[in-house]
């Protein structure tokens, strides 16, 4: 039996197939752009095609994602806080909370021995210290995306940068290159500032050993850096920390269609 | 503005329950008919602060209009959100109140007042826009100050304060407090009091057999505005026996879990309750302001009577004394879990979350605090909101799964 996890964000739409071992078979991530179920219904053929499967050989499909309910393919839509809880007890069972930092939000997830959600927060009022947030950043001092983790390891100096609102800090950020701020110094005080964000949003749920980092922004090693030394400990970071949400959805598709097969 | 949306009510609603009776529209009838009385100008208005005693108002002949429950009814018609723009352009800053901006935007729209009265608790801001308002009017607030603790002292200390503002009103009037009158509205108060009592047995029942918006609008609404006038208690027992009724024909609603709502919800259209109630099975059984948290008046002594309930109010008073009734009432309710919406700007209910998750934790009640603007529907997005109520509900299934294994 095969299932489908299928993650619509605002930036990436990710799809993980899953056999019934829990095995990950296949998965892809292409951009949302601005259609987002043409976004999903892309992500799920590449995903099918990376291993010459078609549509139907899919038994159940779980969307998850802000997008979740666009998809009229899918047999059920969870929230993706459910589904980072899921994805990444799967691949750490220690884990006890899980840090999501998407394209539009960001949440922390306490989770227990079982991978079920005890508590979350998520930001609120802003997308400021999101993924979108780096994207215009990375845009404002013209440098790549990819680049501003490792680029952020190299700073000498503190510079503090706003959290509270994306076109604020865009400003402060222009203004600061044009002070003469180095740019590796800049992008470490943006990373700072996602930072305390992510801290405020733990402190709610509570830091406990073992947290597992999700999301786009888990590939930025500079935040992860700062996120680590603020917390004191090291961060479990999937191999592909953007599918978590994805897989968590497939792995409750596996359940949902086990439980349909044994009540038939 | 506010006249014809009153007017617009009325005349929707009239006719409505002609053709079907229905408590809930009836009592929203009566909070428009009285609404439309204060534009007529035959009576004098007292517009007053939430907290306030209605009672003596009332009894002294005037008629209570809310510039702070206002904006709401505006809300609810979609016309807050040009207002609150219009307040922006002018002078005050996103961090105020909407209820307020909205309130001092629309000042002439409002009924003309002859009187104001605020008070310092529930809501200090509400000091300052009354002092706003009545600039406009070359009217001087009436301030009652409400010390945070409920002791004796305090009662006695609201309760001298009371009988001033009772003789300013009488000097503004040029009448004196009838007695009797005022016993009268205490003896609707009471009645209506027990109505509210007997309907929350009904809300209790699991099934709920009145929750949501039809039990938000048929109390909440009515504890201000239409609060002791003389149809309520009537009002009340007609919605007891159509809530009985339903109960005979069936609950076809399904009741997964049994939430506690605190604050409220927006005025203007959101998924908020169809989400949880049609979507989720997540039922909104109680809400904090619903609850009859004072004990019937004493007609023999009714100013400290009053002045004993203007203390007891759910939001006035400590975030601890707030916590202890969210966990009383969540236990009576058999509540699964609490919503908080915190207000934008609210800073009186959205202070003291950090306390109502701890406590509540404590008795094991998930809680959930979302922030959202009453009024103001600019803020609003439906898919962050969506998001949150629907991975409060999975969670709540997930704790529901875990006990029965």
């Amino acid at each position: 039996m095969l299932v489908a996890g299928i993650d619509i964000g605002s930036l990436t739409a990710d799809t993980v197939i899953l056999n019934d071992e829990k095995k990950i078979l296949a998965y892809s991530i292409v951009a949302t752009g601005a259609n987002s179920k043409r976004a999903c219904e892309n992500s799920f053929k590449q995903a099918l095609s990376s291993v010459k499967l078609q549509t139907d050989s899919i038994a159940y499909i779980v969307c998850t994602g802000y997008g979740r309910e666009i998809a009229p393919f899918a047999n059920d839509q969870v929230t993706e806080i459910t589904c980072h809880a899921r994805g990444a007890h799967f691949i750490h069972p220690k884990t006890r909370v899980v840090i999501d930092i998407g394209g539009q939000d960001s949440k922390t997830i306490r989770i227990n021995e079982q991978g079920k959600v005890m508590k979350f927060a998520m930001n609120d009022k802003c997308a400021a210290g999101c993924g979108r947030f780096l994207e215009v950043m990375a845009r404002a001092l013209e440098i790549k995306l990819e680049d501003m983790g490792k680029l952020s390891l190299t700073s000498q100096q503190f510079v503090p940068i706003s959290n509270m609102c994306t076109v604020f800090a865009e400003s402060e950020v222009i203004s600061l290159i044009a002070q003469g701020y180095p740019v590796e110094d800049i992008v470490n005080g943006l990373h700072l500032s996602i930072c305390d964000r992510i801290i405020g949003l733990l402190d709610r749920v509570g830091i406990e050993e073992d947290i597992t980092m999700s999301g786009g922004v888990a590939k930025n090693i500079g935040v992860v850096k700062a996120i680590e030394k603020k917390v004191g400990m090291k961060l479990h970071i999937a191999e592909e920390p953007q599918i978590v949400g994805a897989l968590g959805a497939a792995l409750i598709a596996l359940d949902r269609s086990l439980l349909k097969y044994s009540e038939n | 503005m506010l006249r014809k949306v009153y007017e617009q009510i009325t005349s929707l609603l009239e006719d409505r329950v002609q053709d079907t009776p229905d408590a809930r529209y009836e009592l929203i009838l009566e909070l428009a008919r009285i609404g439309l009385k204060c534009f007529e100008g035959k009576e004098p208005v007292c517009w007053l602060g939430v907290n306030f005693p209605i009672e003596i108002p009332l009894a002294l002949g005037y008629l209570p209009f809310y510039p702070e429950i206002a904006p709401a009814q505006l809300a609810s018609v979609n016309l807050s959100a040009e207002l609150i723009e219009a307040e922006e352009r002018i002078s005050s800053n996103l961090f105020c109140c909407s209820f307020h901006r909205c309130s001092h935007a629309a000042v002439d729209f409002w009924p003309k007042p002859a009187a104001i009265v605020g008070t310092s608790n529930i809501c200090d801001g509400q000091v300052k826009l009354f002092q706003l308002l009545g600039r406009r009017y070359d009217i001087k607030p009436i301030l009652v100050e409400f010390p945070i603790e409920a002791t004796e002292d305090a009662v006695d200390y609201v309760e001298s304060q009371l009988r001033q503002v009772i003789a300013q009103l009488e000097d503004l009037k040029g009448e004196k407090l009838d007695e009797q009158k005022l016993k009268n509205v205490i003896q609707t108060a009471n009645q209506a009091r027990q109505g509210i009592v007997r309907i929350n047995e009904l809300r209790k029942q699991v099934p709920c057999l009145l929750h949501g918006a039809r039990a938000f609008n048929a109390i909440n609404t009515s504890l201000v505005q239409i609060w002791a006038t003389s149809r309520l208690p009537q009002l009340y027992e007609q919605l007891i026996k159509e809530t009985e009724e339903r109960r005979q024909r069936g609950n076809d609603e399904e009741e997964r879990f049994r939430l506690f709502l605190m604050v409220g919800y927006p005025s203007y259209k959101t998924l908020f309750l169809d989400c949880l109630e049609k979507e989720l099975g997540a039922i909104v059984v109680m809400d904090e302001m619903s609850n009859a948290y004072w004990d019937d008046i004493d007609e023999a002594n009714p100013i400290r009577g009053l002045a004993y309930k203007t203390l007891h109010h759910p939001l006035c008073g400590t975030i601890e004394k707030r916590a202890e009734r969210a966990c009383r009432l969540s236990q009576d309710y058999k509540i699964d879990g609490v919503i908080h919406v915190s207000h934008w700007g609210c800073r009186q209910t959205s202070g003291g979350v950090g306390v109502l998750r701890e406590r509540l934790a404590e008795i094991d009640i998930p809680f959930l605090n979302v922030d959202l603007d009453i009024v103001d529907p600019r803020t609003y997005s439906p898919g962050q909101l969506k998001t949150r109520l629907q991975g409060f509900v999975e969670m709540l299934s997930d704790r529901q799964a875990s006990e029965i294994c």
